[in-house]
Order: C-alpha cells, then sequence, then structure tokens
C-alpha cells in the first residue's frame, strides 16, 4: 500500500503546554483512519499542523513522499490535502453552489466549469435546492456543505474534523455511508477525528488513540476497543466497553 | 444566476441608466447638475469601499486618503510636469494604486484589525504632512488646478462623472461575477476556510485593495479638476465618515445600494443646507434611523422583502 500521508515525530507546544508529542502516523492509499482520544489530547492541533495552519516544532509531515512541512495551508491545499473544521466555518452569506464551487477554483480556472463541479458534488452529497445561502441551513446541511466545499478542491487526503458531532443517531448512520461512498467514489484516503465511536468505528480501517499529545495505541477498531490503556484513558478506573 | 437575458434587475438597471443620462435635459437648473455630479464622485468611493467592506470584509480608513492621493498626484503632474488633466488622471490612479500596493502588502497579510489601523495611520499620516508641507501643497489652503474640462457648464462634467460611476459599478459587477469574484467572497466569510480551499487570502486581498484604491484615486483625481482645487479636506474623517454612511444607508454588500445611498445622502445634505450646521444632527439622526430600522440598508432590506414575498432570488 502507498503512504499518502507520514507525520515524523511531531511536536508542537503552546507556552508550556506541549499539545502534540513526539507524535508519528502513516495514511495509507484509500486508507480511513480514525484518530481518537479524550478532549484535549492534541488531534485537531495535530490537524492543523498537517494542514499548515501551525507550524510544528520539530518533526515532518510528508505527503505523498514530498516534504509539506511549514508550507502555507493553501499550497498544502493546492498539493491534494483537503480539511473540515470542527467548528464549521460556513460561507454564511454565499449560497451552497458559490460555496462548494469555491473549492473547485483551486483546480479549474473557468467559473462556469467550477460551477459543473460543484453541481455534481451536490448531487453526490444529495443536498437539496443548493441556491440556498449557507447561513441559513440545517447542522446536517452545513456539515454536508462543509464536506462538500473540501471534496471540490479534489484531495488526495481528506482531514475531518468531528463531522459527526452534533448529529442525531439516524444522521450518524447516513454520514457513515456518505464517508465510505466518498472513500470508493473519489478514491481518497481519510482521517476522521472523532468523539463520536458508532461512526469511527464503523468506518474505520485502522485507529490510532491519542492521549496528552502522544499516540498511547494504533490498530484494527475492535483491538482498538478492548485495549485496557485505552478504556482507562476513556472510562478510569472503571471497567466497560469503549462507547461515546 | 442572471441567466436570463433581461430579467427585472436587468430592465431596473437599464431604466436607471437611461433616466440618469437624460436628466440634464430635465433638470434645467446648473445647482442640481452640480450637485449631482458630486453625487456621481461619492457614489464611486462608496461603491469601491463596499467591496473591501461589504464583500472581503476588510474596513479601510484610507478611503478617503486614496482620493487625495489621486487628487494631488494628479494637480501636482499637471503644475510642474505641465501634462493635461487626463493623463494627470491616470497618474493619479497609477500613484494611488503604487500606495495601495504597499499598504497592502504590509497589513493585508495580517489578519483582524491590523489592516484598519494601518490604514487609519496611513490616513492621518498622509493628511498631516499634506497640510504641514506648504511648499508643494499650499498646506491647507489648497492646491489649485486646471479644470478638466473649459466649459460655463455642469453638464460635461456630470456626463463624465456618469461614465466613470458606470465604468466602476460595471467593472464591480465583472469582478464579483468571476471566479475571483468567489474567491473575495469566501476571503469576506471566513479567511481560514478560503485558505483551506487552496485560496491564497493574502493575494485576494491585495489585489482587491488595490483595484478599489486605483479607482478611488482616479475619482479623487477628477474631483480635483472638476473643482479646480485640491485641499486636504479631501481626505480628511468626515468625508470617510460620510463614504461610510452612504455604503451602510444604501445597502453594505450589494451593488446598487451605495450608488443610491450616495446619491440620497448628497441630495439630502444640499436640501438640508439651510439648516446650516444643524443639518449634521439631521443627518446623524437618518442614519440611526435607517441602521435601526432597515439593517441591511435601504436597497438590501427591499430586496430582502421582495426574495421573502416569493420573488426568485
Amino acid at each position: 500500500m502507498k503512504t499518502v500521508l507520514r507525520a515524523q515525530s511531531v511536536t508542537k507546544s503552546f507556552g508550556g503546554l506541549v499539545a502534540v508529542r513526539n507524535f508519528s502516523m502513516e495514511v495509507g492509499e484509500g486508507e480511513i483512519v480514525g484518530l481518537i482520544g479524550p478532549n484535549g489530547a492534541g488531534k485537531t492541533t495535530f490537524l492543523n499542523v498537517v494542514t499548515g495552519f501551525l507550524k510544528p516544532d520539530s518533526g515532518r509531515v510528508f505527503f505523498m513522499g514530498e516534504d509539506i512541512t511549514g508550507l502555507p495551508p493553501h499550497k498544502i491545499c493546492i498539493k491534494g490535502v483537503a480539511r473540515t473544521f470542527q467548528l464549521i466555518k460556513p460561507f454564511s452569506k454565499m449560497t451552497i453552489l458559490d460555496a462548494i464551487a469555491a473549492g473547485a477554483l483551486v483546480r479549474v480556472r473557468s467559473k462556469v466549469e467550477a460551477y459543473r463541479r460543484a453541481q455534481e458534488i451536490i448531487e453526490f452529497l444529495r443536498l437539496r435546492n443548493p441556491k440556498r445561502l449557507c447561513g441559513s441551513l440545517n447542522v446536517v446541511e452545513e456539515k454536508l456543505v462543509e464536506l462538500g466545499r473540501a471534496l471540490a478542491t479534489k484531495p488526495k487526503l481528506l482531514l475531518l474534523d468531528e463531522i459527526a458531532a452534533g448529529l442525531r443517531p439516524s444522521e450518524i448512520e447516513e454520514m457513515k455511508k456518505t464517508l465510505k461512498l466518498i472513500r470508493d467514489e473519489f478514491g481518497l484516503s481519510l482521517v476522521v477525528v472523532e468523539h463520536v465511536m458508532p461512526l469511527v468505528m464503523g468506518v474505520s480501517d485502522r485507529v490510532v488513540v491519542m492521549s496528552s499529545g502522544s499516540k498511547i495505541a494504533e490498530g484494527r477498531p475492535e483491538e482498538v476497543a478492548s485495549n485496557p490503556k485505552v478504556i482507562t484513558i476513556y472510562l478510569g478506573e472503571r471497567r466497560g466497553r469503549a462507547r461515546g | 444566476m442572471f441567466r436570463q437575458p433581461l430579467s427585472p434587475k436587468g430592465f431596473l438597471t437599464l431604466l436607471a441608466i437611461v433616466a440618469l443620462l437624460s436628466l440634464p435635459f430635465i433638470i434645467r437648473h446648473e445647482y442640481w447638475i452640480y450637485v449631482l455630479t458630486i453625487g456621481f464622485y461619492y457614489a464611486i468611493l462608496a461603491s469601491t469601499w463596499n467591496v473591501m467592506a461589504g464583500y472581503l470584509g476588510r474596513v479601510s480608513f484610507a478611503h478617503a486618503a486614496f482620493a487625495a492621493i489621486g487628487a494631488y498626484a494628479s494637480a501636482l503632474s499637471v503644475l510642474h510636469l505641465k501634462v493635461h488633466p487626463v493623463l494627470g488622471m491616470a497618474i493619479g490612479t497609477v500613484t494611488g494604486a503604487v500606495f495601495s500596493f504597499f499598504i497592502g502588502y504590509l497589513s493585508l497579510r495580517l489578519r483582524g484589525v491590523y489592516f484598519t489601523l494601518s490604514t487609519l495611520a496611513f490616513a492621518e499620516i498622509f493628511r498631516i504632512i499634506v497640510t504641514v508641507e506648504y511648499e508643494y501643497t499650499r498646506g491647507s489652503l489648497g492646491l489649485e488646478t486646471e479644470h478638466l474640462i473649459v466649459t460655463m457648464s455642469y453638464i460635461p462634467y456630470y456626463y463624465v462623472a456618469l461614465a466613470l460611476l458606470l465604468g466602476t459599478v460595471f467593472s464591480t459587477y465583472l469582478i464579483l461575477n468571476s471566479a475571483f469574484g468567489l474567491k473575495i467572497m469566501a476571503v469576506g466569510n471566513s479567511e481560514e476556510a478560503a485558505e483551506a480551499i487552496g485560496i491564497d487570502s493574502a493575494k485576494v486581498k491585495v489585489v482587491t485593495f488595490l483595484y478599489v484604491s486605483a479607482l478611488t484615486s482616479l475619482a479623487g483625481a477628477f474631483y480635483g479638476h472638476f473643482i479646480g482645487l485640491v485641499s486636504p479636506e479631501v481626505g480628511a474623517f468626515d468625508q470617510l465618515a460620510l463614504i461610510i454612511a452612504m455604503t451602510v444607508v444604501g445597502g453594505m454588500g450589494t451593488l446598487p445600494g451605495p450608488v443610491i445611498g450616495a446619491l440620497l445622502l448628497e441630495f439630502f445634505s444640499e436640501y438640508l443646507r439651510e439648516f446650516g450646521i444643524f443639518r449634521l444632527l439631521i443627518f446623524a439622526g437618518l442614519i440611526i434611523v435607517t441602521v435601526r430600522f432597515f439593517r441591511r440598508g435601504l436597497y438590501g432590506t427591499l430586496k430582502e422583502r421582495l426574495i421573502s414575498v416569493g420573488g426568485s432570488p
């Protein structure tokens, strides 16, 4: 399996707080990797380092074998890495169509072509009435537009930061299907940062567990779920199954 | 979006243009032609400020200063290089563009409020320099300059100003509806999200600021050769306040809003001239009422109402 993303001993601290400590992980082609851990484990910080929003103190990030450490976010997107945000950042005053077309502009020059691409993605995600403003949508639609905007940039690697947070169980099931479909249809690799266990355990080929900035476990979902260390960080001393 | 050959919007636009073109034949008063010409000048300034504040989401406090830069650059080159005012206006435009490039390059790459603070500092420094420096600028007395057209009537100026305004609005329309326009709006909505989808936000901001400032300088240069006098007042803070008020009252983030706001407020301010200094009070009240009851401005509110009634957006 070809390696798409390789993060090597990434460390990032804010003042005295080490948010990510000597963290390494790899993502293979077509793989869905779940990245889980308690609040403050450093998952989002790591995502920000990979996508160029933060520069690591040390360590390197390679994408398709190329060192992308410290490149600005838009250049990393051009290379083929897209992301969504934990606190979604919608283009509130733009229509769904415009917002997604803006994402396509990184690959195509003409607006007509960008709209065509956006329309395809809108149909794929089954978003209704794309002339609505992004500021007027419900939670599910907001998440889908955020996803669509990232997909429009034609990424080889897509990093999702808590895409399922705030969704109802039935919507989580839908999202699970959508993510698998995205991987198959668009042929990309996914990193799913998530607290919602049914989603992350359901879609991931492999799960990486972070705690206090370090990797504490890695493996297939069922292996990780039964790992005593993981159970301890999630549930403390009491024993039980790892559930959201 | 605007795919129909002649939408109601297109029809209204055409109607407004025809009305403005034929107005000098209807209004025979030179005075009101003069007022309208000044109104067009403000409409250009409000329209360009609106591109920054309403679409790119960046507030520039150097907007009036750029009009003054254009006016001074043009007047000085006409005076010293003995060029025709038309060439002077071109020099004024380029000068504004150059200044805006440096300010934009230095301050627009920062996030947050730094750009606004930088423009405020720049505008004040510029105003103080032209006021204090007497040798070239004649300080607060103002610099006399040649008129653009040798004529007894204001009508030729009216058409030049109208042409500049239509050019500004039309080019802005084209830009906002282009691929680059999508990028401007994306950056205006969320800079981080824009960067995450591969938009070089620093470049988008610098280019937009350059476009806006060049047009503003052109308008300022025209204004100088229309009045025949360039003074530090052109770039003063109250001028900026007026531009902002016009944009907000008309409808920020809409294309016709600033034009409507500028013409309306200029008209009002002339109408209320007999109240002397008190007209500023009436003016302020008008702005407060608009902002309180028509938060999206007159045009913005009207548009919103029409859409909610059932017209297609």
